[in-house]
């Protein structure tokens, strides 16, 4: 997984020890403004869980971070390099990258498909994408066994799996997920949490924006709560200090899925 | 018997460039997600432009003659995406009602090109075979030869290629091709353009060998609509069956019962289509819906057992 030989894309200038940092973002959508002066900061090594109510602005803040949402104003730092300026195949070069919400895989196309797809996407030479695809299989054995199946018949823990799989393809040093958990058992999300903790040890950043939050604590180092599109708290995962009576509700809704 | 064949070998013509039209409504269909009105006319263009690289500007060889038409409507059909259909879809309105707006255009191009009641460029190779007295024109096979390859070069191309697996990845998920960098909205102008040459090279490959006039290409474009809403509109195996079922049904009704019960018939199929398209919302696949049904209840099962 960490082979550095095999890294996703010549990064630019950096300082790898930075991770990212968001500086005072603002984000909406035409006239409404949905993000107001975010800041905040993650070091290699931590797993963040980003939490709050339906609305916040979680999914706003992941995306407008990878760049499928444009910011208007602030800053976006990964490593030290400015990633606002960058169009999104630069930032997955830079090392941003992002499951979405609904895990944005193409259900029609084999599992190989969608990691190769997403590989010419990065603008991955030869090497590196047979390098990638071999990290995602290593990452998770089963996407190994699965490569020529349609996603689509994939279960959601499997699905979940390729759509993480891939994310890692380009070797990102910051690893953005917009609700991992959505359709996933109980058991395969503890999974799925495990696979973030792996990939944080290992020197990397991981932002999980999730509404199943009771779970996701016992994994994270930190959590960052949104409300309204501003940060209204933001320190160690522990519970006990985190039991805002506005998040109550999402606290209890852990038991959701199927 | 005889009879019998040489209807047949005109099923296969005019099944060649049903999938060759139909192929390109799939294109537009799949990576813009609307539905090209306006692609009689670029099939028309195709003929018209033909005729007169030939006759008013003496270019007479075929080898140049054909590429030549199939630049010039691409380079048309590039323009209409990016100056006319993409600006006003990001404003809002529906693409749909501005390709009728180009077909309009583009219309009066091929009247002003030519108002002749059937425009016939020379032939690619004159003469023809003639297995067990069914004659076949060169120029035919020609047709057959051009729609198998285009036919196979897509299904190669989607299956085969990474720009053909982007494509497919763009029409399966847009936001999540959009979150990988990839940019849909130029393939979607570069699948446009192809679909526009596309069916300019129909009306290159067939005019030889029936003419047609300016305000002939909407019926074909319907015929060929016909044929890929079969199987469901998108779906590039299904155009080949479709291609032919349309022909056929045409062919041997025209000969065998007459070619007005021929065009009813094959009209009021257009509309039954078009009304179970209009009826089903999502709209992929129009006939065989309960194929579409259970497929999707299946993908949904797999989601819901995950453990």
């Amino acid at each position: 997984m960490s082979d550095p030989a095999a890294a996703g894309a010549t990064p630019p200038m950096t300082n790898a020890s930075e991770g990212l940092r968001v500086d005072r973002l603002c984000a909406g959508y035409g006239d409404l403004v949905v993000l107001r002066e975010i800041s905040l900061v993650a070091r290699p090594g931590e797993l963040l869980v980003l939490a709050g109510p339906n609305g916040a602005g979680k999914t706003t803040l992941l995306s407008t971070i990878m760049g499928t949402v444009t910011a208007s104003s602030g800053s976006v730092r990964v490593d030290g390099a400015d990633a606002l300026a960058l169009s999104i195949h630069r930032r997955t070069q830079l090392g941003i990258g992002l499951v979405p919400e609904g895990r944005g895989l193409f259900p029609s196309l084999t599992v190989w498909e969608n990691l190769r797809v997403a590989a010419k996407a990065a603008r991955l030479d030869r090497e590196q994408t047979a390098a990638g695809i071999d990290a995602a299989v290593r990452a998770f054995p089963l996407i190994g066994e699965r490569l020529r199946q349609q996603v689509r018949l994939l279960s959601g823990g499997e699905q979940q799996m390729v759509a993480i799989g891939r994310a890692l393809l380009t070797h990102p040093r910051v690893l953005l997920l917009d609700e991992p958990s959505m359709g996933l058992a109980p058991i395969i999300w503890r999974r799925v949490l495990d696979t973030c903790r792996q990939i944080a040890d290992e020197g990397r950043v991981v932002v999980l924006a999730e509404q199943r939050v009771l779970e996701a604590l016992r994994a994270a180092d930190r959590c960052v709560v949104l409300q309204h599109g501003r940060i209204v708290r933001d320190g160690s995962a522990d519970r006990g200090s985190i039991d805002l009576p506005e998040l109550r509700g999402s606290y209890f809704s852990s038991g959701r899925g199927s | 018997m005889i009879d019998f064949l040489q209807t047949t070998e005109g099923v296969i013509t005019a099944a060649s460039v049903y999938l060759l039209i139909g192929l390109a409504w799939n294109l537009v269909f799949n990576a813009c997600g609307y539905l090209n009105l306006a692609i009689g006319e670029f099939f028309i263009l195709g003929a018209m432009f033909s005729y007169k690289f030939e006759t008013s500007w003496g270019i007479t060889s075929p080898w140049l003659v054909g590429p030549l038409t199939v630049l010039a409507v691409g380079v048309i059909g590039l323009l209409a995406e990016r100056l006319l259909l993409r600006p006003l879809k990001d404003r809002g309105l529906p693409p749909l009602v501005v390709t009728i707006g180009i077909a309009l255009v583009l219309l009066q191009l091929a009247n002003l090109l030519s108002s002749a009641v059937a425009v016939r460029p020379n032939v690619f190779i004159v003469g023809g075979i003639a297995p067990g007295n069914v004659h076949i024109a060169y120029q035919e096979l020609v047709v057959w030869g051009t729609a198998a390859i285009v036919g196979a070069g897509f299904v190669l191309f989607f299956k085969r290629t990474d720009l053909g697996r982007t494509l497919r990845a763009c029409v399966d998920n847009r936001v999540g091709a959009e979150t990988l960098g990839i940019r849909v909205a130029t393939y979607a102008t570069a699948a446009f353009t192809v679909s526009a040459m596309l069916a300019a090279l129909a009306g290159f490959v067939i005019t030889p060998t029936e003419g047609v006039s300016y305000n002939s290409g909407d019926f074909i474009a319907i015929k060929a609509f016909m044929a890929v809403s079969v199987m469901g509109v998108g779906r590039n195996g299904g155009a080949v069956a479709g291609a032919f079922l349309v022909a056929a049904l045409e062919g041997y009704l025209s000969r065998y019962v007459s070619p007005n019960t021929a065009d009813v018939v094959v009209l009021i199929g257009f509309v039954v289509v078009l009304c179970t398209y209009a009826m089903r919302s999502e709209g992929r696949s129009v006939l065989p819906s309960w194929m579409r049904l259970r497929r999707e209840a299946a993908s949904v099962d797999g989601l819901e057992t995950a453990a």
